[in-house]
């Protein structure tokens, strides 16, 4: 391997990934799901624990098989196509494995599995850990972090969307419009942390 | 399910608009669209993976094991994808840089799974095809009207072209992210107006003459 | 015209001794961009209300005041009326009107300008005093000032003299700089029942613990009085984190919700690319408030639930 990878405080990487720079808010990831989901507050906690375990893992992997794997063998162009392969495998292996370990864990988790496979934020989190050139600690830390943002902004709203379900908003508006706005008020209170701490 | 291409063409811009009506797709774009050139090259790109992934999954339909379907949709979709990745790295590299890992995330566009599954997986190739390219369009018509306020407010200019008076200020929060959203939701609500509106007048027609009810657009499917 | 809302009257007697202040302070100026904030944050609500046929709630004029008290004395008149306009419409009319805001209207509508024009909001200061002729201008294009508020002073280690800080005796937007009145204001409300004393607390207490602890851990320019004293950190703590619509209901998520405003405006401040982090902390906290009441209800729940089963287990 003869580049050099962007090296970073750890710490303050897992900081930005949640709240300067977080995959939802800023980086408008992951917001199918989150949009019909984040409905129900129980199961926006399922689902937000599972992106999140997936999203740490698929980027260790991913990482593994980017640098050992596909440049070495100068493949880096069908990076895009081994990605979902990586994602699909895990999310795949993961299902079975929670469903022999714990089937209490499988009802609470495992269901969300499968949605997870084109959760546009998992992929995201491993192009960015690509195009910025994290290293392999830095891109764990950055995707736990990014999995992590992702829970507690779906949180923050199912729980936002639990009040104001009767509210008189205007037809137009109801559901998918609302829940935008709201999302955007969310973000414009987490500008207030730029400039904090930069990931790049 | 047979459907006229002219009928397919409205339903996509605007009955059932993917980003305004089945509220799909949004993740992978609304990130490029504080600028107009940039979001025109995205959801360009996104019309041709919507396309040729209709119209390949179509010609395919009957070859696929249900159970293998999903992967198999995402891999075309990716093949698709790197061929856009890699057209734009030769022919615009100072998009391709912008765009950064955004033209990646083309694949999880839920537009393209939305139509391979509602569309393509029941249509001949190429009114599927049709169907993908209108629904890409119908994104991109949306789309660029928000890049349209953003850049014009966020920098006074349009495709890059100073258009502001001289005075101008301009609105910063139009290049952050909360601007996106926010107006993404005034469009959705203007177009969800209209058509209510619309609708109510049809249906005062409709009960005035008594006359048969327009036939509805293809259910909105969720990916 | 109006609803009656006794509440909000309450808040809005608290708030004109800080009127008379800022009239005091930058005179004309204030009054003119009073005027404006009032006719713009009424207009919308009118507009919108009569549409529904409801009425013009008085907490809009609560809105407005706090809005037109949060803005520097010289900023554009047409920026006055960009802002509350947006907050009255996106943050309160579009979710249903009154009580169903999830999100502070003038904290919304200041934070949209804010972001948008940090440039020419950050160099509108004016200095205080004589009602308004310390500017040397009453109201027509102010000249530029290159006064420092005491908050940018903190920011570049100067020092400020706490006794002034008190008494309002410093630049600052119109309305953030009388401590002594807010202090009032503050008892008098909580006195009155018109707002919760455990959030004004609680957001006294995070960001004066945040404070301490940066200075601990070597922050210099974070001093723990100064940061409750400079900038708006009182005036959003007594009259934005208290606002009973948009902050949690439990106790517990109350703390939670006040500690938190208070840590992170702190954190914003020091750190960050923007001067002041109030008006961020209190839309993180709306932010939260939902899910902070939740978890309270949960807890509660569950501690019921306990108390039952062990209830059940003994009898």
């Amino acid at each position: 391997m003869d580049f050099e990878f962007f090296t970073m405080n750890p710490i303050a990487l897992f900081f930005a990934s949640i709240f300067t720079s977080n995959i939802l808010m800023s980086n408008f990831l992951g917001m199918c799901s989150f949009i019909s989901v984040s409905k129900d507050y129980k199961s926006s906690f399922g689902l937000g624990l599972a992106v999140t375990v997936v999203m740490t893992i698929t980027a260790a992997v991913s990482w593994v098989v980017l640098y050992y794997i596909l440049v070495p063998l100068g493949l880096e162009y069908l990076s895009f196509i081994v990605f979902i392969i990586v994602i699909a495998a895990v999310v795949q292996i993961l299902e079975m494995v929670i469903d022999r370990a714990s089937p209490a864990l499988y009802l609470s988790l495992g269901i969300f599995l499968p949605l997870i496979t084109v959760n546009c934020a998992i992929l995201g989190a491993i192009l960015f850990m690509q195009i910025r050139r994290y290293g392999f600690i830095e891109s764990t830390v950055f995707a736990a972090g990014s999995g992590l943002g992702w829970w507690l902004a779906i949180m923050l709203l199912a729980a936002i969307r639990g009040r104001i379900e009767n509210n008189p908003v205007p037809a137009g508006l109801k559901g998918a419009g609302i829940t935008m706005i709201t999302i955007g008020f969310m973000a414009m209170g987490f500008i207030g942390f730029s400039g904090m701490i930069a990931v790049q | 399910m047979s459907a006229k291409p002219g009928k397919i063409f409205i339903d996509n811009l605007w009955f059932n608009n993917p980003v305004l009506i089945q509220v799909l797709g949004i993740c992978s774009t609304l990130a490029v669209t504080n600028n107009v050139r940039n979001t025109l090259v995205m959801t360009v790109g996104v019309s041709l993976a919507t396309a040729f992934s209709s119209w390949t999954l179509s010609l395919m339909k009957d070859l696929i094991p249900r159970k293998v379907r999903m992967i198999v949709q995402v891999l075309v979709i990716s093949f698709y994808v790197i061929l856009i990745d890699i057209l734009l790295r030769a022919y615009l590299p100072d998009a391709s840089r912008q765009l950064g890992p955004y033209v990646g995330l083309i694949i999880t566009n839920c537009i393209i799974m939305g139509r391979a599954e509602a569309f393509a997986a029941a249509n001949k190739p190429l009114i599927s095809f049709w169907d993908g390219l209108t629904s890409g369009i119908g994104y991109m018509a949306v789309l660029v009207a928000i890049a349209l306020v953003r850049e014009l407010l966020g920098f006074g200019s349009v495709l890059g072209f100073r258009v502001m008076p001289e005075g101008f200020v301009p609105w910063t929060i139009m290049i952050t992210a909360p601007s996106a959203f926010f107006l993404v939701a005034m469009v959705m609500w203007l177009a969800r107006n209209l058509q209510a509106r619309r609708e109510a007048a049809a249906k005062a027609a409709k009960a005035a003459k008594a006359a048969p009810k327009p036939a509805a657009g293809p259910s909105p499917a969720k990916a | 015209m109006f609803q009656k809302q006794p509440m909000m009257r309450k808040v809005l007697w608290a708030l004109a001794p800080i009127g008379l202040y800022s009239i005091w302070a930058y005179g004309l100026r204030a009054l003119a961009v009073a005027a404006v904030t009032f006719a713009v944050g009424v207009g919308v609500e009118w507009l919108f209300e009569r549409k529904k046929g409801g009425k013009t709630s008085e907490a809009v004029l609560v809105s407005c005041a706090l809005y037109a008290l949060s803005m520097p004395p010289a900023v554009p008149l047409w920026i006055v009326a960009l802002g509350i306009a947006f907050g009255v419409f996106m943050a309160k009319e579009v979710y249903g009107g009154f009580g169903r805001n999830v999100f502070n209207v003038a904290i919304a509508g200041r934070l949209f300008v804010y972001i948008s024009f940090a440039g020419a909001l950050g160099g509108a200061w004016l200095p205080h005093g004589g009602f308004g002729m310390a500017a040397g201008s009453l109201l027509g294009p102010v000249d530029a000032y290159s006064g420092a508020t005491p908050l940018e002073l903190m920011r570049t280690g100067g020092s400020v003299p706490i006794l002034d800080l008190l008494l309002g005796l410093r630049d600052g937007t119109i309305g953030e700089a009388p401590i002594v009145l807010i202090l009032a204001a503050a008892v008098y409300m909580a006195a009155t029942k018109t707002a919760n004393w455990k959030l004004m607390v609680a957001t006294a207490a995070g960001g004066l613990a945040t404070a301490g602890g940066l200075l601990l851990a070597g922050v210099a320019k974070a001093l723990p009085l100064e940061s409750l004293l400079a900038g708006s950190f009182l005036f959003v703590a007594v009259f934005m984190s208290t606002d009973p619509v948009t902050a949690p209901k439990k106790a517990p998520a109350q703390w939670a919700y006040g500690l938190l405003i208070g840590a992170v405006a702190v954190i914003i401040r020091t750190f960050s690319l923007f001067p002041e982090g109030t008006s961020f902390a209190i839309l993180i906290g709306n932010s939260f408030a939902s899910l902070f009441d939740r978890m309270a209800a949960d807890a509660a729940a569950r501690k019921k639930a306990r108390l039952a089963g062990a209830a059940g287990g003994a009898a």
